[in-house]
């Protein structure tokens, strides 16, 4: 267990571009907040790539300071169809994306 | 493995009678023994082998050793049977029906008891004779060469 | 996928294949230098071998096996010129590989050191700089499978401006096979990202049937924003090292240091930092994603399972015996009543019926196969001879029973040596009569009717009618001034005792094998035709039944006995009429609407004594041309069945071919049409000629 409770922050409906910022916004404020962040997507039902790289971005930022970024579920729905073409699963990093733990 | 002929364990046989007479068969290579079923003719086939039998779904010839053995051929009874044997025919393992008047027995018979056959005063082709041997019981038996039977076939 | 207990026993039987493909090749390559495709058949054929060979274990054919894959790559690259030097060494190289792989104790000491010198100063001579190839592709490219690695990186603000990576990936997924990358590096940590930034680069591997214009056209319209570079690759599977130094993610020193090193090399340079993880699933990505490319490819040239013969013939036995259990179900559903019971029966008929011709064309097999065996047979011989002899060949695709095929080989090369030796003459010979100077020998193949023709013709000296006749007056199988046509004697050159004399001419050459050819004809139950023409050429001709394990039957009557006609072989059935059939048996031909046909009663040639029946039939059957109609007592009905081969102790009698069990469990034997075609066709020849 870790020192400060786990900060779980959810998306839900459009992750896409015109909601970029804010979704960039609510991350950074989860990230300020604690050390343990835990992602929900489950109620997203549509992406884009600006989705992809804030996710991608907010495993970067979690590697560099220590913290622990997850994701509540494994991806499903959109952001899985999302993350197939892109082939981003296959990848280096895709224990983040299937299964629940950051690497 | 080779001559070696000096065991003196018995042998099965199988006894038939042809044409009234009883003949020793060696019982190793019987397969199953038949009651007469349908035969087929074969136009202009050799007089010993007359014809075809199915034997569970293989075609098999039908052999009347009496025709070899140069005896009268009486008409088939309720005792004719049919054995079927493994042979070997120019060089293929064959399976053949010999027709018999009669099946009697599986008996055992000595091999050492086996005296070679004279060449007078034989009856019928003394080169299809294995030789004359004795039962338990004391007669003697003629023991039929399968394998001079059938490499005369044709 | 192989079925085979011993992997090495695997890789030799695809080994065979390999070889055999290896010397069409060669012989192909010997005929058009130029195609460069054919090179790269060769060149990747030897390739296989030594890979593979090497990972069996089977050293010494990989070690020698790369020197002549080495050489071929010089041809590839157009370094060296392909010369009948080079053929004749690549073969000599095959053949001795082959040794090496499928009997190793057998090889010859010091011949992998003699072909390799002969290699060695066939490629010693200087390399032609400029070496005509045909380009690959002439005219528009065909559909051709094409593997492009596509690099695509947009401007920053393109998202923004409307562009849909996601859109543009998926657009590339639908052209064909597309393996996908993200390369992440650009993405800066959340606290600087852009938000609505585009800082991804994808890396994509796509195999596709489409034109790199279907590539382009999917970036039309973001085109002027991005960075995109389409490049074709050689879709030869690669080592991880080498396509990161193909896409130029590491330099050639790097990756040798680290090679130098230990394995895992990915994860080596990135931790060294060299490179990214992103390149190396690319670069990890590429490599699988051609590999997969690789082995689709394989497949798609031969889909094929191996299986061991034996289990072929079991299953041939049991569709056999599915098939006479189905005929005797039909038996008891059509003595019923039962409407249901009926239709089902129908409907295992019919299944049944496919399941036997399928699993018959599983043992066919076409005869190309063989034909192919033969050019370098040709070819050798006719270099040995000192001819010039081509061989040519029709009907390749011809399919026959595997067993068949095997058993024609031996057959088929003594008449075609036999044609070699005999028949066509040297070059000077041929041009003194004027023929041309190259002679021909043309196999072909081809179904008629229930048989399959296989025919030999040569275009050399011919057959000397009256020299065969002198021969077999002389060694006695005729009397002198028989008279016999001339197709009637060349018969006779088939017979054993033809060929008794010493002397070897022109015409008794023949005699050498061809009674054993004969022989091995006859157990196939065949028969040969041989025609010729004196100083035009010799054809013969292999009549052979398709060897098919179950038939269609017509089941006939004669006497009190049962006969199978097949119903292949049938034209047509008439009625005997009365006035026919009182005619002395010396007039035995009918006449079917203007045209004479020979007939056979049946009843005389069987010794049936019964009594003469009201309603005889004739069964017209047919082999080839030539017809013959079959006297019976009745015709029963068809019948679907199983050809069981008669015993030795009734195989010789030539009337039948085989025998079948019916449905109620009776044995009926199988007519051998083309046999009584033979005896009709004699009979009317004496009636004839009396």
């Amino acid at each position: 267990m870790g020192t400060a409770p786990t900060v779980v922050i959810g998306f839900s409906g459009a992750a896409t571009i015109r909601h970029a910022d804010e979704i960039a916004e609510r991350l950074r404020q989860a990230f300020a907040s604690s050390d343990r962040i835990e992602i929900d997507c489950t109620q997203v039902t549509e992406v884009d790539v600006t989705f992809l790289q804030l996710l991608i971005a907010a495993v970067k930022s979690a590697e560099a300071s220590g913290k622990v970024l997850s994701l509540s579920a494994p991806v499903r729905g959109a952001l899985l169809e999302a993350v197939s073409v892109c082939g981003v699963q296959d990848g280096p990093r895709a224990q983040f994306w299937l299964e629940r733990r950051a690497s | 493995m080779g001559t070696v002929h000096t065991i003196q364990r018995p042998v099965e046989i199988l006894t038939l009678g042809l044409s009234g007479e009883a003949f020793a068969l060696e019982a190793g290579i019987v397969s199953e023994i038949l009651d007469l079923v349908p035969v087929t003719l074969v136009p202009n086939a050799p007089d010993h082998a007359p014809g075809l039998i199915n034997v569970r779904g293989k075609v098999v010839p039908l052999i009347d050793l009496r025709v070899r053995l140069g005896m009268s051929i009486g008409p088939n009874t309720i005792d004719t049977r049919i054995v079927v044997i493994e042979t070997v025919l120019e060089g293929e393992p064959t399976i053949v029906g010999l027709l018999a008047d009669k099946v009697f027995e599986v008996t055992e018979i000595d091999m050492g008891a086996i005296e070679t056959t004279p060449k007078v005063g034989m009856t019928w082709p003394a080169q299809y004779i294995r030789g004359i041997g004795r039962r338990n019981g004391g007669d003697f038996l003629i023991v039929l060469d399968i394998d001079a039977i059938f490499s005369f076939a044709q | 996928m192989a079925i085979a207990a011993d992997p090495v026993e695997t890789f030799r039987a695809e080994a065979r294949e390999l070889f055999e493909q290896l010397e069409t090749t060669l012989l192909d390559i010997e005929a058009d230098p130029t195609d460069k495709d054919l090179i790269d058949t060769a060149f990747r054929a030897l390739h296989t071998i030594k890979g593979s060979g090497a990972m069996f274990g089977f050293d010494a054919a990989s070690a020698f096996t790369h020197h002549v894959e080495n050489a071929f790559d010089l041809v590839r690259k157009g370094n060296l010129a392909v010369s009948r030097e080079l053929i004749e060494v690549a073969l000599a190289a095959k053949d001795h590989i082959r040794t090496l792989i499928e009997q190793p104790a057998s090889a010859v000491p010091g011949r992998s050191e003699s072909i390799l010198a002969q290699l060695a100063s066939v490629i010693g001579s200087p390399p032609l700089t400029s070496v005509a190839m045909k380009a690959p592709v002439e005219a528009p490219p065909p559909p051709e499978r094409t593997t492009f690695r596509i690099h695509f990186h947009l401007a920053q603000n393109a998202l923004t401006m409307g562009a849909n990576p996601l859109l543009l990936l998926k657009e590339l997924r639908d052209l064909g096979d597309c393996t996908v990358v993200t390369v992440t590096d650009g993405i800066p940590p959340l606290e600087e990202i852009d938000p609505s930034g585009c800082y991804a680069a994808w890396e994509c591997l796509l195999s596709t049937d489409h034109p790199r214009s279907a590539i382009d056209e999917v970036f039309m319209f973001v085109i002027d924003d991005m960075e995109l570079t389409v490049e074709a690759i050689d879709p030869e599977p690669k080592r991880l090292g080498e396509i990161l130094v193909d896409r130029k993610a590491v330099d050639v020193e790097t990756l040798d240091n680290t090679l130098d090193q230990q394995p895992r090399l990915g994860g080596m340079l990135v931790k060294e930092g060299a490179v990214s993880p992103d390149h190396v699933a690319a670069a990890l990505a590429e490599q699988k994603h051609v590999k997969a490319e690789a082995e689709k490819a394989a497949k798609a040239e031969t889909a094929d399972i191996r299986v061991p013969a034996g289990r072929l013939d079991d299953l041939m036995d049991q569709v056999g015996e599915l098939v006479i259990a189905q005929a005797r179900l039909r038996q008891l559903a059509n003595s019923g009543a039962d409407i249901h019971l009926k239709s089902l029966v129908e409907e295992i008929e019919r299944l049944s019926s496919e399941l036997r011709d399928t699993t018959m064309g599983i043992r066919m097999v076409p005869i190309g196969s063989l034909f192919s065996r033969f050019r370098r047979l040709v070819r050798d011989l006719s270099r040995d001879l000192g001819k010039e002899i081509a061989l040519t060949t029709s009907g390749e695709e011809t399919e026959l029973d595997k067993t068949v095929i095997e058993r024609l080989h031996d057959p088929l090369v003594h008449l075609i040596r036999n044609s070699l030796d005999h028949g066509i003459g040297t070059p000077d010979e041929r041009e003194s009569v004027g023929k041309p100077r190259q002679g021909n020998i043309h196999l072909s193949a081809i179904h008629s009717g229930a048989q399959v023709l296989i025919s030999i013709r040569d275009d050399g000296r011919g057959i000397d009618p009256a020299k065969v006749r002198a021969k077999a007056e002389e060694s006695g199988l005729i009397q002198p001034g028989a008279d016999l046509s001339d197709a009637e004697l060349f018969q006779l050159i088939l017979l054993p005792g033809f060929s008794t004399a010493a002397k070897v001419t022109n015409v008794s050459g023949r005699g050498v094998g061809m009674d054993v050819v004969k022989r091995s004809i006859d157990a196939l139950r065949g028969t040969i035709d041989i025609a010729s023409t004196l100083k035009i050429g010799t054809e013969m001709t292999l009549r052979l039944p398709l060897t098919l394990a179950i038939i269609d039957g017509m089941l006939v009557r004669v006497g009190e006995g049962r006969y199978v006609i097949p119903l292949s072989a049938v034209e047509e059935c008439v009625e005997l009429r009365a006035e026919d059939d009182l005619r002395a048996t010396g007039r035995d031909f009918l006449n079917i609407r203007d045209e004479v046909v020979p007939f056979i009663r049946l009843k005389s040639l069987f010794n049936v004594t019964t009594p003469p029946e009201p309603f005889q039939k004739v069964v017209i059957v047919s082999a080839g041309e030539m017809r013959v109609g079959l006297a019976v007592d009745q015709i029963i009905g068809d019948y679907q069945t199983v050809i069981k081969s008669l015993s030795k102790v009734h195989s010789a009698i030539q009337t039948f071919s085989g025998a079948t069990i019916l449905g109620d469990g009776t044995v009926a034997l199988i007519l051998d049409i083309p046999h009584l075609i033979e005896r009709g066709q004699a009979c009317e020849t004496q009636k004839k000629a009396s």
